[in-house]
């Protein structure tokens, strides 16, 4: 499986795997969504949302990434389930993403940075604990 | 990740009061003390949490020691239930410390009427505020705000608020703080923080947030009582909520803002989520004044819910909102200087006792009224604060239950349909449109909430005066 939830005491942990990290940060965005929305709706294919993201890691990216998509569900009312990179370095992230109007079945408040991003022998695995 | 502190690593030094030596790890720069039961131990070591509460007291600037209440459990940097006061001038200021959701508080009312009379017109009642104030995620705010008026709300929080026609001048001295922290500053708080929050004043929100209609059940100290005016069998509401996506976006924005900080004042600290900047510094006081800002928007938040709430009482039954008077009002995960410190409680509840200064005239011969609210569907407390809390825990009491069940495993365990059914058999109404978090925030999720209140009445750090059980639960 491309995500996993796993058991955390008090919050949300997501598991996600890929064999690039490209794969890794658009299996976090489905987990996330997966979480979130009972029924994602389809995509807009005319409003992506636009994220340009500065950083130190792929784990402080991934982080960040989580909390802007967070962002915009809860002031666009929208859960994203697609989406295009431009450029994904240790440093930059520039990507479009595409949300669907879905209900929300549970809340995830934000990522936090009690997460991992590692390389695998088959490429690359996060955690993210998510506060909810 | 150090290994697991075991029970070898800390002795008893009161009856239910523990102690992790200074001697414990070369980096503390204080003791680590904890309030315990030999049950709540049992638990206790197999979590994180007392690590978590040991990383803190190698903060620098900590004072005599770091502290955590009997509820304690794992949470982010800091544990849940930790207190830890630092030197206003040397110290670190964290929003671990403090939590995503700052000034997450409770607010308890009374109503003046029992059970009895309540109960032909319950449901109905119940209906009314669950339409009126938004719970869950859905549900938009009853208050339409600019965001030029928004900022007044971050200013003056339940001061504003009481001007904009939303209770009274009379609640404001039964809050803690009066209900405004005058440290805020609108500019350190993001426009991305203030859009999340716009539309979120006067509601309650998911998770564990919650109004609830309880009923007294158990008098303990009769005097108290009788100086609150409290009967037997009357209702009264608690309000348990707090400063909603603004509130969590400044704890997420200076997370960020400190990750840096730490780079240039060169702080090292034992786990990442420890984030910190000296007090004094630029992101410091930045963090400061945006937090005092989101404390005051979660002081504006109860404010309007408690005005809703009159208002259904007074729609419904009839009675004068006067009637529906403010016990007090108490947050649980904030950071303020008092004297010469500045304390962090996360998930703690300030408790001063009789004679301290900054309680209302009216409370100032028997302490701070405290309240501790249980988990859905069992007993909450109302008890006051003691010199013994000031003395020992920075002013510092016990929060709430405690998790000890994940969301995850809860839902896992227990049947959302099947709960309500049992809840309502116990003569619970339930108002919530979800099962899901309904089987999240099941009692068996959490830890017993009368040893967590008998473990602070033994040892002194607060006093109980009243039990109350819920009869009405609103939720998301």
């Amino acid at each position: 499986m491309a995500f996993e939830f796993l058991e955390h005491p008090s919050d949300l942990l997501i598991k996600a795997t890929g064999k690039t990290v490209e794969e890794v940060f658009t299996n976090m965005m489905s987990g996330v969504a997966s979480y979130i929305g009972g029924e994602a709706g389809v995509p807009s294919e005319e409003q992506p949302y636009s994220i340009e993201i500065e950083g130190d890691s792929y784990l402080n990216l991934l982080v960040r990434f989580l909390n802007e998509l967070l962002f915009l569900t809860e002031t666009e009312e929208r859960i994203f389930t697609r989406v295009e990179f431009e450029e994904l370095t240790e440093n930059l992230l520039k990507a479009n993403v595409y949300g669907g109007e879905g209900e929300l079945v549970e809340q995830i408040k934000g990522a936090t940075y009690r997460s991992s991003f590692e390389k695998n022998p088959e490429g690359f695995e996060a955690r993210v604990v998510f506060d909810v | 990740m150090s290994e697991m502190i075991q029970k070898k690593n800390f002795k008893r030094i009161g009856r239910y009061l523990y102690e992790i030596p200074k001697s414990f790890r070369a980096d503390m720069k204080a003791p680590a003390r904890f309030y315990s039961s030999p049950t709540f131990l049992e638990r206790l070591v197999e979590e994180r949490a007392l690590e978590q509460l040991v990383n803190t007291a190698t903060m620098e600037g900590v004072y005599r020691y770091v502290m955590a209440m009997p509820d304690i459990h794992e949470g982010y940097g800091f544990p849940i239930g930790g207190v830890v006061a630092v030197d206003k001038n040397t110290g670190l200021i964290s929003p671990g410390g403090v939590g995503y959701d700052i000034n997450c508080g409770v607010r308890l009312l009374k109503t003046g009427i029992t059970e009895e009379e309540l109960a032909p017109k319950k449901r109905e009642l119940l209906e009314e505020i669950f339409n009126t104030v938004p719970a869950g995620l859905r549900g938009k705010s009853p208050v339409r705000v600019s965001l030029e008026e928004l900022d007044k709300f971050l200013e003056g929080g339940a001061v504003y608020a009481a001007e904009r026609g939303f209770g009274t001048r009379n609640d404001l001295e039964r809050i803690e703080e009066n209900g405004r922290l005058k440290t805020a500053d609108t500019r350190r708080v993001s426009d991305r923080a203030k859009k999340r929050g716009k539309d979120q004043l006067g509601t309650l929100g998911s998770g564990n947030h919650f109004l609830e209609f309880q009923k007294a059940v158990k008098i303990f100290d009769k005097d108290a009582a009788e100086k609150l005016r409290i009967r037997l069998d009357e209702v009264f509401v608690m309000i348990h909520t707090g400063s909603r996506g603004l509130g969590h976006q400044v704890a997420s924005d200076y997370i960020e803002i400190m990750r840096e900080a730490m780079k240039k004042y060169n702080i090292k600290v034992p786990d990442p989520e420890l984030v910190s900047a000296p007090f004094t510094s630029k992101e410091g006081q930045g963090y400061f004044k945006a937090m005092s800002a989101a404390a005051n928007f979660a002081w504006a938040n109860r404010q309007i819910i408690m005005e809703m709430t009159r208002r259904a009482f007074n729609k419904i039954l009839g009675i004068p909102k006067e009637q529906v008077f403010l016990i007090y009002d108490v947050a649980h995960n904030i950071a303020k200087v008092e004297g010469n410190l500045v304390v962090h409680r996360k998930g703690a509840t300030r408790a001063f006792g009789p004679g301290n200064p900054n309680i209302p005239q009216f409370y100032r011969d028997i302490g701070q009224p405290v309240i501790i609210p249980g988990s859905m569907g069992t007993s909450s407390f109302l008890m006051l604060g003691t010199k013994k809390a000031e003395e020992e825990t920075f002013g510092s009491t016990a929060h709430g239950a405690g998790r000890v069940l994940s969301r995850h495993k809860a839902k896992r365990e227990v049947r959302g349909e099947e709960l309500r059914k049992e809840l309502e058999r116990e003569g619970i109404a339930i108002f919530s449109r979800s099962n899901v978090g309904l089987a999240e925030e099941a009692p068996i999720a959490y830890k017993n909430i009368e040893e967590v209140v008998n473990i602070t009445a033994e040892t002194g750090i607060a006093k109980k005066v009243v039990q109350l059980k819920p009869i009405g639960v609103v939720k998301g």
